[in-house]
């Protein structure tokens, strides 16, 4: 990226991710990653911001390319598979199974007036169990040290996708 | 407490907790660009640190009456005889190590060719009080290499300004062997070879 983050223009990101709803290229989405901990727990700092988005083409490419191209055609800043604002990038990544129902339950919400969806804390907890790096297993501990979390959707999400939390 | 504190801490509305990210992002690009400047800072300081104390070195030296005579120097990195009068007599010496004395005064390591013996090496360096020489020149001969005895690490200096290499020494038979000439000087046999008009030569052991 050309410049480095000093600032999360987070409505604007999220502007253009209901820009390419409206245009019908993508069909839904929720804010996932580290900005959407955030939401439940104390703030970190982050390079990024996740948009998991449920494809309006299920093709192989899960219509990635349409949406950058859209995004460009509307004047959004986009470097590679990034959409760039204000040097903050964000980037779109297609559901499959576990971020698929995450993103059909995220909840709803409104940031500075505009409405958008967040990943509930049982899901966020649960694909960070799926991914496993340091940063997911610490993200784990912060969210249920800190999160409001429903203990019985969290067993079921985990069992149903064959998960396990790490053993502290 | 620390607990209660982080939680308390993830209760705060979500734009505020946007805008404390946005403020750690700004002082993590800061602490970095001042990290870089405090680098180059320090780089600078350190040089001019380093500059200084040489400078201080050489001024300190100076007053002492060091010179670091880079005649001397050059003529031992070159290999060249050298010419010069000390306590009243002309002498003519390979140098060999060029340092300051435990006493604190520069001295040369060299050895005095002698007139009588045409100009031929005694085999033996002796220490010269490069104060008291005088008339110091290049003779424009050159010599093969140090003395057999020759330390580069010379125990009667405390630092050495400019010393020669350590004369290579050989034990192995063959290599004896293959010298093309060969000699004896007091207990030593010394042998050379040479090819394509250059010298080497070798000790036994």
């Amino acid at each position: 990226m050309s410049e480095e983050p000093t600032s999360i223009p987070l409505a604007d990101v999220r502007r253009a991710a209901n820009d390419l709803v409206a245009a019908g290229v993508i069909q839904d989405y929720a804010l996932g990653g580290a900005l959407a901990a955030i939401y439940y727990v104390e703030p970190f700092t982050t390079y990024d911001a996740d948009i998991i988005f449920v494809a309006a083409d299920k093709g192989l490419t899960a219509g990635i390319p349409a949406i950058y191209a859209h995004l460009q055609e509307r004047g959004w800043p986009v470097e590679r598979e990034h959409l760039v604002v204000h040097g903050f990038p964000g980037r779109f990544l297609a559901v499959a199974g576990l971020t698929d129902e995450a993103v059909r339950e995220a909840r709803k919400i409104e940031y500075e007036g505009v409405p958008a969806k967040v990943l509930r804390p049982e899901y966020i907890v649960a694909i960070a169990a799926s991914v496993g790096r340091h940063k997911d297993l610490a993200r784990i501990e912060q969210m249920l040290e800190q999160a409001e979390i429903e203990k019985a959707l969290l067993d079921d999400i985990l069992r149903r996708y064959k998960l396990r939390l790490p053993t502290s | 407490m620390k607990t209660n504190m982080r939680r308390k801490l993830a209760q705060q509305p979500f734009e505020e907790k946007i805008y404390q990210v946005g403020q750690l992002l700004q002082l993590s690009a800061k602490l970095k660009s001042q990290r870089g400047a405090n680098d180059l800072a320090f780089t600078a300081r350190r040089l001019r640190l380093r500059e200084n104390a040489t400078r201080g070195v050489f001024a300190d030296e100076r007053q002492l009456g060091i010179r670091r005579d880079p005649l001397i120097i050059s003529a031992i990195k070159r290999k060249a005889v050298l010419t010069f009068r000390y306590n009243g007599k002309q002498r003519t010496v390979e140098p060999q190590t060029y340092g300051l004395s435990t006493a604190g005064r520069e001295v040369l390591r060299a050895c005095e060719r002698s007139v009588a013996k045409s100009s031929k090496p005694s085999g033996m360096a002796k220490l010269f009080d490069v104060a008291k020489t005088s008339e110091l020149q290049e003779t424009g001969l050159r010599f093969p290499q140090a003395l057999p005895a020759h330390n580069p690490d010379d125990s009667a200096m405390t630092e050495i300004f400019a010393t020669l290499p350590r004369q290579r020494r050989f034990s192995r038979p063959d290599v004896m062997a293959a010298c093309n000439v060969t000699f004896r000087m007091g207990n030593e046999l010394w042998g050379g070879s040479i090819p394509e008009g250059g010298a080497e030569i070798f000790s036994e052991a």
